[in-house]
């Protein structure tokens, strides 16, 4: 009767040390939140719609012909016009609307995206009509995805896209955008 | 006779012994139990914390950016355009304590606020970076939220249009 008391009692005494565990267990997982914080996703989106915007009405320095006003934007024309035919109207620095319009926005984003420890890709595509697929002007990334929606999967959780389209109207035919992804 | 009532007395002290053992550990489960309830309460806690820190950040910078005393005044610009001399002009009111600031306060509480000029990057010992308004705990009793805005900088004087970012750092007291 003893012995079997004993027995009895030794498998109590299991029964709570492992509750005890499961306790311990459970308190000591800290409850993480499962979507990015709202701080984040709004800084996120945000950059990512008004960086282009800003980036495009920012007037470039040391720019020939001095034009009142040149703007980004004009670089931004100026550029697939060279593309497709060779002939640049802006000069800046020495360089070419292309070359001008990327080095600015990669003063732009190592001042900004880069310090605040932001990965991204940065790029501005020309879209030919008929059937030829996009080409790729020029591409500033920290190692996120490319400017296709097509190579972008779900590998990265979060990412937040803005795209401003280039008007091309007295310029050439076909679609030009800037585009902006920032991962996490 | 003597002998049958002792190994009743230890009969029943067994059981009591085993009553209070029982007892011990009921308490013993009661105890972590609630130690595991108010853990899991003070993280929940916690987070709602933060998220409704964040949200005062985002109220803030959408303060900010629709702040007429800072805003372009020249048309044709975007809405996220800082004027470059009202900036200078409203860093330098709040710089010192006064009614501007408490004015001030009333909007954007515990906070920093700074502009930062990207493009045309800063020359000589200007490093592009204005403080409009600090105003909060000090460095070892806060914690940060940061938001960053891109805003056009507009020089009126030299009729340029530039690149920036209004920084937003909204404080949180981690002493009181």
């Amino acid at each position: 009767m003893r012995r079997a008391q004993i027995e009895i009692m030794g498998l109590v005494v299991v029964v709570i040390l492992v509750t005890i565990g499961l306790f311990f267990a459970l308190s000591l997982k800290r409850t993480t939140p499962t979507q990015k914080p709202v701080v984040d996703r709004f800084g996120q989106d945000t950059m990512a719609k008004d960086f282009l915007t800003v980036l495009l009405e920012t007037q470039p320095q040391g720019c020939s012909p001095s034009v009142s006003g040149l703007q980004a934007w004009d670089l931004a024309k100026d550029c697939v016009r060279y593309r497709n035919s060779g002939v640049s109207i802006y000069a800046c620095d020495g360089a070419n609307s292309c070359e001008a319009l990327k080095s600015i926005a990669k003063t732009i984003a190592e001042a900004t995206l880069d310090e605040y420890g932001m990965t991204y890709n940065l790029s501005y595509v020309y879209e030919p009509p008929g059937e030829e697929g996009p080409q790729l002007i020029f591409n500033i990334s920290t190692g996120c995805h490319p400017y296709s929606d097509a190579q972008f999967t779900s590998a990265q959780p979060y990412s937040s896209l803005g795209r401003t389209p280039i008007p091309l109207y007295r310029v050439t035919t076909g679609k030009a955008y800037l585009e902006l992804r920032i991962c996490d | 006779m003597p002998l049958p009532l002792l190994s009743n007395d230890k009969k029943a002290q067994i059981q009591i012994g085993e009553s209070m053992l029982v007892i011990i550990f009921v308490l013993i489960i009661g105890v972590i139990a609630l130690v595991f309830v108010a853990r899991m309460q003070e993280d929940k806690i916690a987070v709602r914390l933060d998220e409704y820190e964040s949200l005062n950040a985002v109220e803030t910078a959408q303060l900010v950016t629709n702040l007429y005393d800072l805003r372009c005044a020249k048309p044709g610009l975007t809405e996220t355009c800082v004027d470059l001399h009202k900036a200078k002009a409203v860093a330098s009111i709040l710089e010192d304590p006064g009614p501007a600031r408490d004015y001030y306060y009333s909007l954007f509480k515990d906070a920093r606020i700074t502009l930062v000029q990207a493009y045309p990057p800063p020359a000589g010992t200007d490093d592009g970076k204005l403080v409009l308004y600090d105003v909060g705990p000090g460095e070892g009793n806060r914690t940060t939220t940061a938001l960053h805005i891109p805003v056009s900088v507009h020089n009126a004087s030299a009729n340029t249009l530039g690149f920036g970012m209004l920084v937003i750092e909204r404080y949180r007291r981690t002493s009181i």
